[in-house]
């Protein structure tokens, strides 16, 4: 950190105090004395004085001063206000300065990073207890990156993120609170969120697959012996409803082709044990074979 | 970011599938002929001389329903009388049942077994097409991909058994 501080200060001394900028010159002098607290309440001074919130650099001092604000005194709070005031004002700094000015490049490179860390922090926090916190950041992430840098493409980012949200509410819905139709429900919703940006994940139609799979064995599963005739078939017809909901995202799976996420031999036992379930039973035994043959072929 | 992108990769838990289906003791098929057995038991009437001393549900061939049975329902009772579950490997050494349940390899075997049980109330179960015509009662079959049954009242009153309301409408097929 004291090095990032070090380069920032370089850069700044090489450019100077400027005339008719008291304000702005005040917070630099409390940068360079690293009094980030002070200097951030001179700069805020400075863009409130007209004549100096046109000059791009004030902006761009500002960043500076927030950026250490958030990462030296706040230590890197997640939830600080200083992160996005830093952010707002690399990004003024640009508007100001136009396209290629003196301070693009490293209004850029700081813009980026701090994004990132609304990256970083969804990473974090991608667990059973804070994922709901660590989609918050995600979308701040998203937001800020898509304002700041609006080419960029971040589907495959978003594929990947919401392939491992789903995955934290199905280990909910596993784990932690099986009965959870919440869970369950929710994990479904983000799948299909992932389909919608990537018709052909194979991951996502894979898993939606097991759930409703595995929802309607346990079902069967769960009946007690002297389960009363009508729930016996009640308990049939909702698990056949799962069964014929799984299908068609096994079989999706199984014909996308390079699919690097699954073994094929995992796809070809998911719709083996469908067609069972189904009581299809040729198309159980040619998935069986052909599982079989998956297996062989592994094992050469 | 690279190093960000592959902890969310790595994130990703193992997910595996339940195939708690192939295995014998947690087969969903199993589990559900079991069930209907069991209920086969209690929603049919046999006569009075039948409904004293115990219940007994026989499988004649190999299948894991036998298994299913002896572990769900040997402790179980129907009325009065306790369920005991018999395994029969042949022909000439089966006793007779209240219910005898004759795996689809031995199907052949339903008209012998019909001569041979036609004074005894034995409620004879097939699992393979047809076989209400060769004087089983209730034939298990798969209707609209669930396992469902089909029963004969005709065959059921030959052997003096009555078919309870519950058991027939929930029936694929009556005759």
């Amino acid at each position: 950190m004291l090095r990032f501080i070090h380069i920032s200060l370089f850069l700044l001394l090489t450019l100077g105090v400027r005339a008719q900028a008291p304000y702005m010159n005040k917070a630099l002098e409390a940068y360079q004395a690293s009094d980030i607290v002070k200097a951030a309440g001179y700069i805020d001074s400075a863009i409130a004085n007209p004549d100096e919130a046109k000059d791009p650099f004030t902006w761009h001092l500002r960043g500076f001063i927030y950026r250490d604000y958030f990462r030296v005194v706040e230590k890197e709070n997640r939830n600080s206000n200083k992160r996005p005031i830093a952010i707002e004002s690399f990004m003024k700094s640009n508007e100001l300065e136009g396209n290629n000015g003196e301070n693009t490049a490293k209004n850029n490179s700081n813009i980026k990073s701090l994004i990132i860390s609304y990256y970083n922090n969804a990473v974090v926090l991608m667990d059973t207890a804070h994922y709901r916190e660590s989609e918050k950041f995600y979308v701040e992430y998203r937001n800020w990156m898509l304002r700041a840098f609006p080419a960029t493409d971040l589907k495959k980012q978003d594929v990947d993120y919401y392939n491992a949200l789903a995955t934290i509410l199905v280990k909910l819905y596993n784990h932690v609170d099986h009965h959870s139709e919440k869970y369950f429900d929710s994990a479904v919703a983000v799948y299909k969120k992932v389909i919608e940006l990537d018709s052909n994940n194979c991951l996502a139609h894979y898993q939606i697959g097991i759930l409703y799979y595995n929802k309607g064995v346990e079902i069967l599963l769960g009946l007690e012996a002297g389960t009363p005739l009508e729930e016996i078939v009640k308990a049939q017809d909702e698990c056949v409803r799962l069964f014929l909901i799984s299908k068609p995202h096994l079989y999706r799976a199984w014909q996308i082709e390079n699919c690097q996420s699954i073994d094929k031999v995992e796809i070809a036992t998911g719709i083996s044990g469908i067609h069972y379930q189904l009581n299809e039973a040729e198309e159980h035994q040619r998935f069986e074979e052909i599982k079989k043959k998956l297996q062989e072929g592994k094992n050469e | 970011m690279k190093r960000l992108i592959l902890i969310l990769i790595l994130a990703l838990p193992n997910m595996s599938w339940n195939m708690v289906w192939q295995q014998n003791d947690k087969d969903t098929h199993v589990r559900l002929k079991a069930l209907y057995v069991y209920q086969f038991a209690t929603l049919v009437d046999w006569p009075k001389e039948f409904k004293q001393g115990d219940f007994f549900i026989g499988v004649f061939g190999e299948s894991p329903l036998y298994n299913e049975l002896t572990t769900k329902y040997s402790n179980k009772a129907v009325g009065s009388q306790s369920i005991k579950i018999k395994s029969f490997s042949n022909y000439n050494e089966i006793s007779a049942c209240h219910i005898l349940v004759v795996t689809p390899d031995n199907s052949d075997k339903v008209g012998d077994l019909v001569k041979k049980f036609k004074t005894k109330s034995t409620l004879i179960v097939t699992e393979k097409e047809g076989k209400l015509k060769d004087g089983s009662i209730i034939n298990f079959v798969v209707k609209d991909h669930k396992q469902s049954y089909e029963l004969s009242k005709t065959n059921a009153s030959k052997h003096k058994l009555v078919i309870g309301s519950k058991l027939e409408n929930l029936a694929s097929k009556v005759e």
